[in-house]
């Protein structure tokens, strides 16, 4: 067995990764950071688990000199529309509904096993004194096969169609005298100006915090009634309470991120009505539950083949496979800005471990930076569960 | 720098190196095994291969992106068949042409390179995506879609009765996901590779005009249907602000189709007005 060539390459890689490495210290977490106090012993399904990768990846690349940064915000979501679910002999009878502006757009989809198609020429609407029938009052009508041949996938026996100007706005009477089955009546309105407005204060929510849930009718109208829920990827369902704050209407959530864990986000759902009209918002946020963290410390090392190397030190608290990423930031001339991109991963077990960033020489040689460094918008995410663990906008300077 | 000094930059580096180029298509939602005829169709296919030295250097994706971006039959699988065709034809320099959701599932890849160990690999061979319609910050339809399914929720969501992937392409969940798990968006970290973005803005279905019918005029008439949902500008099933939101708009439809035609979001994936020839020539 040859022992030489393993010595020497061990030797040289000893003496290239000698060169200035120091210990640092995270900077501490910024009121914005994400910084979970406690961390779960609990893991994430094993199933899931078992479709991780398993060999340790890094990888760096550059960023253009003009990159821009900023801080993820939540999604604010406007709605102009709602849904009701309407009976077979109410919507046969007539439903009543209420629109804000010319131009509705109307979906009726049956629900259940009853999956009746609706011919457009059978609905009647009626409004201001006037029915209109076999087709009148509506354009642009178009049924399930042609929803679906423009890539939409509405359910069996589904029929949209818009409001001509004729019939105008305010109250409406929408009748299926042949309905077969309960509707499903999802009534949209591009041309209203009745909005409700709906987003969480933040990006991410974690398991055991708080977080809340801001709605607000137009600028500020009063609301005849509000009222929600949070659910999870699992379908669980927790109830939102909302108190008026000003222009908003408030709901806070202490976040129970287990009850319910799975793939994919979890949903705020918001129902409300003012002035007369009805309307539905949702949107999204991600639940994180915390199962590693920084520990606040790290090591630094610049190779001498140029690369740059900084190991972050990491708590495990349940086993899964955790990401580091973080952009570098140098001098350029007399300015201060990104010029790099990492992300190193690989599967920790519970207990003190390490991921080691690197900026790969190639990549370092083409971001254009020269010394100091520092690595911002370090962040720690759970490959298991796409959340991110931990998040340190200032990161650390080496 | 723009595209076009970009690929001449590239295109004189490469003949120096000596590259060898290929083509991957990448289809949008749904489960595929036949994209070739399906999705894309031959003739379209045929036409843009042409732009390369080895007219053979070409793989057509077959994946089930039904499934969330990162799931195995999604991402994993569009690594497998990208990794195995670099691979089989040593592929140094390659293109990828993606349309409406293959977008979301490719920059997954790039915005997440150390989720996979095959990932570096793919992204290192990448010479840029062509994002034809990509739903970069979703669609209302999804919304439109899922939401009603509130009454149902429970139900629906064990039984599967709604795609993953569309529940994935909501608008909010797209904003979440582009605020914390993708990269190319306003004010996020670029990408490792480019990612250009060809925007269709319209579409036309009228009977008696012919362009109506490149694509097939049934499926024309279903996006002039949906594009209600949407705003103004929209190819029937993306409003604008979301083919561009990701990477850069590489050009609007009507800037580049011959007699100034919009690509509905069918038509973006068809050999319609001259599209073709644009993205042969792009190789």
């Amino acid at each position: 067995m040859n022992t030489i060539r393993p010595l020497v390459l061990t030797l040289a890689l000893v003496l290239a990764s000698s060169a200035e490495a120091r210990e640092l210290s995270l900077a501490a977490p910024a009121a914005t950071d994400l910084n979970p106090t406690q961390l779960v012993s609990s893991p994430a399904s094993a199933e899931k688990a078992s479709r991780l990768e398993s060999a340790p990846v890094q990888f760096s690349w550059v960023l253009p000199a003009d990159q821009a940064l900023s801080a993820p915000l939540p999604h604010r979501a406007e709605s102009r529309e709602f849904w009701t679910r309407v009976s077979a002999q109410e919507l046969s009878a007539g439903k009543a509904l209420t629109t804000s502006a010319p131009g509705a757009l109307i979906r009726l989809s049956p629900i259940g096993q009853a999956k009746g198609a609706a011919d457009p020429l059978q609905v009647e609407i009626t409004a201001g004194g006037k029915t209109f029938a076999r087709g009148e009052g509506l354009k642009n009508s178009a049924n399930e096969a042609e929803l679906k041949a423009a890539g939409t996938s509405f359910p069996s026996g589904t029929l949209a169609f818009q409001l001509t100007d004729e019939v105008g706005q305010g109250d409406i009477t929408l009748r299926l005298p042949k309905a077969a089955s309960d509707y499903l009546v999802h009534v949209f309105e591009p041309n209203s100006k009745e909005i409700l407005s709906l987003q969480a204060d933040r990006v991410t929510a974690v398991h055991g915090g708080e977080f809340k849930v801001l709605a607000r009718f137009n600028a500020g109208d009063t609301t005849q009634a509000i009222g929600g829920f949070l659910s999870s990827p699992t379908g669980e369902q927790v109830e939102l309470t909302f108190d008026r704050q000003g222009d908003d209407y408030v709901a806070m959530v202490r976040h129970d991120g287990l009850n319910g864990e799975g793939e994919g986000l979890w949903e705020i759902h918001t129902f409300a009505s003012a002035n007369g009209i009805q309307r539905d918002a949702k949107t999204a946020i991600v639940s994180s539950v915390p199962r590693a963290r920084f520990t606040g410390t790290a090591d630094h090392a610049k190779t001498r083949d140029g690369s740059l190397r900084i190991s972050i030190d990491v708590s495990v608290a349940a086993a899964s496979r955790f990401e580091v990423r973080g952009v570098l930031f140098g001098r350029d001339g007399k300015a201060v800005r990104a010029g790099a991109m990492a992300s190193s991963a690989a599967i920790l077990k519970p207990g003190q471990q390490s991921l080691d960033l690197v900026f790969d020489a190639d990549t370092m040689a083409k971001s254009g930076l020269s010394a100091p460094y520092s690595v911002r918008d370090l962040t720690l995410v759970d490959q298991g569960s796409l959340a991110v663990q931990e998040s340190r906008a200032a990161g650390v300077d080496l | 720098m723009n595209k076009f000094l970009i690929g001449l930059a590239l295109s004189l580096g490469c003949v120096a190196a000596s590259a060898n180029t290929g083509i991957a298509f990448v289809h949008g939602t749904g489960k595929q095994t036949n994209a070739l005829d399906d999705y894309w169709t031959r003739e379209n296919v045929d036409s843009i291969r042409q732009g390369m030295p080895n007219t053979a250097n070409y793989v057509i994706i077959n994946c089930d992106f039904t499934q969330y971006m990162w799931n195995s039959a999604a991402a994993g699988c569009l690594a497998g068949q990208l990794s195995s065709f670099i691979q089989a034809k040593g592929i140094t320099d390659l293109v990828i042409q993606t349309h409406s959701n293959g977008g979301n599932v490719m920059r997954w890849i790039m915005s997440n390179p150390t989720y996979d160990s095959r990932y570096p690999g793919i992204i290192s061979k990448i010479r840029w995506v062509n994002a034809l319609a990509p739903s970069s910050a979703g669609t209302p339809l999804a919304n439109a879609v899922m939401n009603g399914n509130v009454f149902e929720q429970s139900l629906g969501w064990l039984v599967g009765y709604k795609s993953d992937a569309v529940r994935m392409q909501q608008t909010s969940w797209m904003a979440t996901y582009n605020a914390n798990n993708l990269y190319g968006t306003a004010g996020r970290p670029a990408l490792p590779k480019s990612f250009y973005s060809v925007v269709g803005t319209d579409v036309d279905s009228a009977i008696w005009d012919p362009d109506s019918y490149c694509g097939g005029y049934f499926e024309n008439v279903g996006l002039e249907t949906t594009q209600n949902w949407l705003n103004s500008c929209s190819d029937g099933f993306l409003e604008c602000t979301s083919q561009a939101a990701a990477g850069r708009v590489w050009f609007y439809d009507t800037s580049r189709m011959a007699g100034s035609e919009p690509l509905s979001h069918n038509q973006s994936r068809r050999k319609c007005f001259g599209l073709d020839v644009i993205l042969r020539n792009d190789l």
